[in-house]
């Protein structure tokens, strides 16, 4: 099986352990990720905040070069790049007049930009194979964690059209499949506090901090995640967090790649997990073993 | 009107004149009720004739920010019935000077001088995108985008709040990290970002577990992108320039 595949500049620097374990995992699964040649930044969140052109430009480019390299899917497992790509797409297939603009900025023929690739993050993808990482678990994940999506996944919801907007469950499912346990808990998509990570430090202790505090409340061991905003908030400004708990805490945020790496017994190496800022060390099987008669 | 803390009215002198129940205001927030933005720039009592008056204020004569944001974006803000859906969970309202759905009544107005309050506030610039007030709005009023273009709108005639510099900087330093090369150079983004505020101290703590665990190069890697990437900045920059007169 052969997807294209969009790492985006987080994934090569902040969040690189989001990156080897997307490819750790997808080697196990055999499926062939083929990276956009030449790709550039999708803008993320400055380019739509005062560059609307160019926030829908950049992302158009990346999927012109994944169509002319004759890739009709894909995958972006940053959350960020994901709700760029879609929303650059949405706005150049419904508005004949932005997308003129954009052939313009990007130099190319009229017609260029008919019928781009489809654009879909990891937890869409996973979710399309589920019998093959089934068999392939060996060592299940016995752990019960908190699912946290945030914001980009699931809304808009008329752009991204993907799970249930208030109340996801596609990532439960996947961890679910694993063997892992997942928590019911009220803060799946509220906001990290995002991009304002080195200009709003304060925001992003005020928010992340009540999403740890309710994961911690209904004993989450783990957070899970699969967007590297969120991962950098979480595990990367703990301290910040933390000074606004009732009790630090000091629960580990890994990706969903992560969690499935794990089950398909891939290595801690492989994975990336020694990349953490809060150490990924979870407690022995802490699900209630079956009772003997 | 037992709490007038979190309930606020557009104004108390004149019996006659119509009463606006604003929605809750939080204590102990810096965010002030809607209705001092009224009694400010149209005295202490809004009547019915001041306040059409204001509503329909030349609209031929300029153009509004209101018809700005149906023709560029558009977003109609004379949808929003000031519910205060988008304002009880919007993440960021609780730092924000005007709520959300303070902007939106501010810009229905069509009056200069809510216009120029909207666009000098804080509140557009500590919106952090997160989506979360359009996809709950019972009108749709698509306030994300509507805030993109206030931003660009208050950065074109150099209004922008003071207090948002930082803000302003990061996003500045993240688009120049791509035009120059192609994706986002992290260490030299920062790099740029402490020189453009002065916050030179900032975060210096982290630095040195940042690359040991490989989390920061201190090379660009831009790839093959670089070049073409500049040149769509350029083109899109010639392009607003020939668009203005």
């Amino acid at each position: 099986m052969r997807v294209g595949y969009y790492p985006g500049c987080s994934l090569t620097g902040t969040s690189r352990e989001f990156d080897e374990s997307v490819r750790s995992v997808a080697r196990a699964l055999e499926i062939d990720l083929a990276e956009v040649p030449e790709w550039n930044c999708c803008g993320s969140s400055p380019a739509h905040m005062i560059d609307t052109t160019m926030s829908i430009a950049l992302p158009a480019n990346v999927l012109l070069k994944a169509k002319r390299a004759g890739l009709a899917e894909v995958l972006t497992p940053c959350a960020a790049c994901y709700s760029r790509l879609l929303m650059g797409k949405h706005e150049i297939e419904t508005k004949p007049a932005t997308r003129a603009q954009v052939e313009r900025v990007l130099g190319c023929p009229p017609g260029s930009l008919d019928e781009l690739p489809k654009v879909l993050n990891v937890i869409e993808f996973l979710a399309q194979i589920p019998e093959t990482i089934a068999a392939k678990v060996t060592s299940k994940f016995e752990h019960t964690v908190a699912c946290y999506y945030g914001c980009l996944l699931v809304r808009p919801p008329k752009v991204t059209r993907f799970d249930r907007t208030e109340d996801p469950v596609e990532m439960d499912k996947l961890v679910a499949l694993v063997g892992g346990k997942t928590i019911d808990w009220s803060f799946k998509t509220e906001c990290c506090g995002a991009s304002f990570s080195i200009s709003r430090t304060s925001v992003v202790g005020r928010l992340s901090s009540k999403i740890m505090q309710d994961a911690t409340r209904r004993h989450a061991e783990a957070i899970v995640v699969s967007c590297p905003m969120c991962h950098s908030n979480l595990d990367l400004r703990r301290r910040e967090i933390n000074r606004r708990m009732e009790k630090p805490t000091l629960i580990p945020v890994l990706f969903i790649t992560q969690v499935i790496g794990l089950a398909l017994g891939l290595s801690e190496k492989r994975l990336g997990l020694k990349r953490h800022f809060v150490p990924v060390k979870l407690p022995a099987k802490t699900l209630p073993a079956q009772v003997v008669s | 009107m037992g709490q007038p803390d979190t309930v606020t009215q557009m104004h108390d002198t004149a019996p006659d004149a119509p009463r606006v129940r604003c929605f809750a205001v939080k204590k102990g927030t810096n965010r002030r009720p809607i209705g001092a933005y009224f009694s400010q720039s149209e005295g202490r009592t809004l009547t019915p004739e001041k306040y059409m008056s204001c509503h329909h204020e030349s609209p031929s004569a300029r153009h509004s920010l209101a018809a700005r944001l149906k023709e560029v974006g558009e977003v109609d803000v004379a949808d929003c019935y000031q519910c205060g859906k988008c304002t009880a969970g919007c993440p960021a309202a609780e730092e924000m000077d005007v709520a959300p759905s303070q902007i939106l009544r501010l810009l229905q107005t069509e009056s200069p001088k809510h216009e120029k309050r909207a666009l000098e506030s804080m509140s557009i610039w500590l919106c952090i995108g997160c989506e979360t007030c359009v996809t709950r709005c019972p009108q749709e009023v698509d306030l994300p985008r509507a805030m993109d273009i206030l931003r660009q709108e208050s950065l074109a005639r150099n209004v922008a709040n003071r207090a948002a510099d930082d803000i302003v900087a990061f996003h500045k330093a993240f688009l120049h990290s791509i035009e120059r090369s192609g994706r986002v150079f992290e260490f030299g983004m920062i790099g740029d970002y402490k020189l453009r505020t002065g916050h030179l101290f900032q975060d210096l703590g982290a630095a040195p577990s940042m690359f040991l665990k490989g989390k920061m190069s201190l090379l660009p890697h831009g790839g093959g992108s670089k070049r073409e990437v500049g040149r769509m900045f350029a083109r899109a920059r010639a392009a607003k320039k020939e668009s203005q007169p």
